[in-house]
């Protein structure tokens, strides 16, 4: 599969070196704050709006956003997004876990991941997953919520936030295609 | 058998055949990635594109919990400054646009600092 990644990170290092260096690493941090799909590089699945939200909430307007061409070869990609199997296989897989070491009940998504990623330092096949992509859902901003008929409450998401999480940075599945936004603020 | 009916496979092998020590290293080892960090001494929001710091120093409790109710059309984003004086965003901050339950807004913050919904 190949998607276009947009990626925002802060603009503070220029462009050239962004440019060079891109993208950047999210890793979960000593603050306790843990990334959605575990520490990765992460990409917004074709949303550039996104991107700008999120470069205006997380760096204070000084932000760059950057398009990746994306190649998601099914050997190496865990879609949570579009493939029923991936998503049934990874729920009983952290049901197990729970089933049968209490202490990880409760545990999230990206703890479950970060879980199985060293389950696989022993055992590769259990995660050899190199990508990652989920829908990031929030009941606070469905502002692309359509009924699917006006006699009942159903409705689908038509612009989804969609996050792709690449554990690694290879050249083989990501291409910086272009710079697409380059801000220098001052606040 | 495919890669993720294989994943599947080898993970119920996997977790019935390895000590249960070793499996618990590793989840005392992700556990520890959620341990609380400093305390929020201060925070501030973001009008449009103007910072202000304000005086809501009473919102915060001795644990460092913020505990303040906000009219969703008060603030548009949130941010905080640490014990340790970072400046984090307080987090997904997309979410914090309605702020009618602040709970989720929060969502991210270590359980022990989270707000009561």
């Amino acid at each position: 599969m190949i998607t276009i990644g947009h990626h925002t990170c802060s603009s503070a290092n220029g462009r050239e070196y962004i440019k060079t260096h891109a993208p950047f690493l999210a890793e979960n941090q000593p603050n306790g704050k843990m990334q959605f799909l575990g520490t990765g590089y992460y990409f917004w699945d074709d949303n550039i709006e996104m991107a700008h939200h999120w470069g205006d909430s997380h760096f204070k307007g000084n932000y760059c956003v950057l398009s990746f061409d994306l190649n998601m070869p099914k050997e190496v990609f865990l879609d949570l997004v579009g493939n029923r199997q991936h998503m049934q296989v990874f729920l009983t897989m952290a049901l197990k876990i729970q089933n049968q070491h209490k202490s990880t009940v409760g545990m999230n998504v990206g703890e479950i991941i970060e879980l199985l990623k060293r389950f696989a330092k022993d055992r590769p096949d259990i995660f050899p997953y190199k990508i990652i992509r989920a829908v990031d859902l929030s009941p606070k901003f469905e502002q692309s919520k359509w009924y699917f008929v006006s006699s009942k409450k159903n409705y689908t998401l038509l612009n989804p936030r969609i996050i792709i999480c690449f554990l690694e940075k290879n050249s083989l599945f990501l291409h910086l295609n272009d710079v697409i936004h380059f801000s220098e603020s001052n606040y | 058998m495919n890669v993720i009916e294989k994943s599947l496979s080898v993970l119920e092998k996997y977790l019935s055949e390895t000590n249960p020590e070793v499996i618990e290293k590793y989840i005392q080892e992700v556990a520890s990635l959620q341990i609380p960090g400093p305390l929020v001494t201060e925070y501030f929001t973001q009008y449009e594109t103007e910072f202000i710091y304000t005086d809501w120093i009473e919102g915060i409790t001795s644990n460092g919990t913020i505990q303040k109710t906000f009219n969703s059309n008060e603030i548009s984003d949130i941010f905080c400054v640490t014990s340790r004086g970072e400046e984090i965003g307080l987090l997904m901050s997309e979410t914090i646009f309605i702020t009618s339950n602040l709970s989720d807004s929060f969502r991210n913050l270590p359980s022990d600092r989270n707000i009561a919904a």
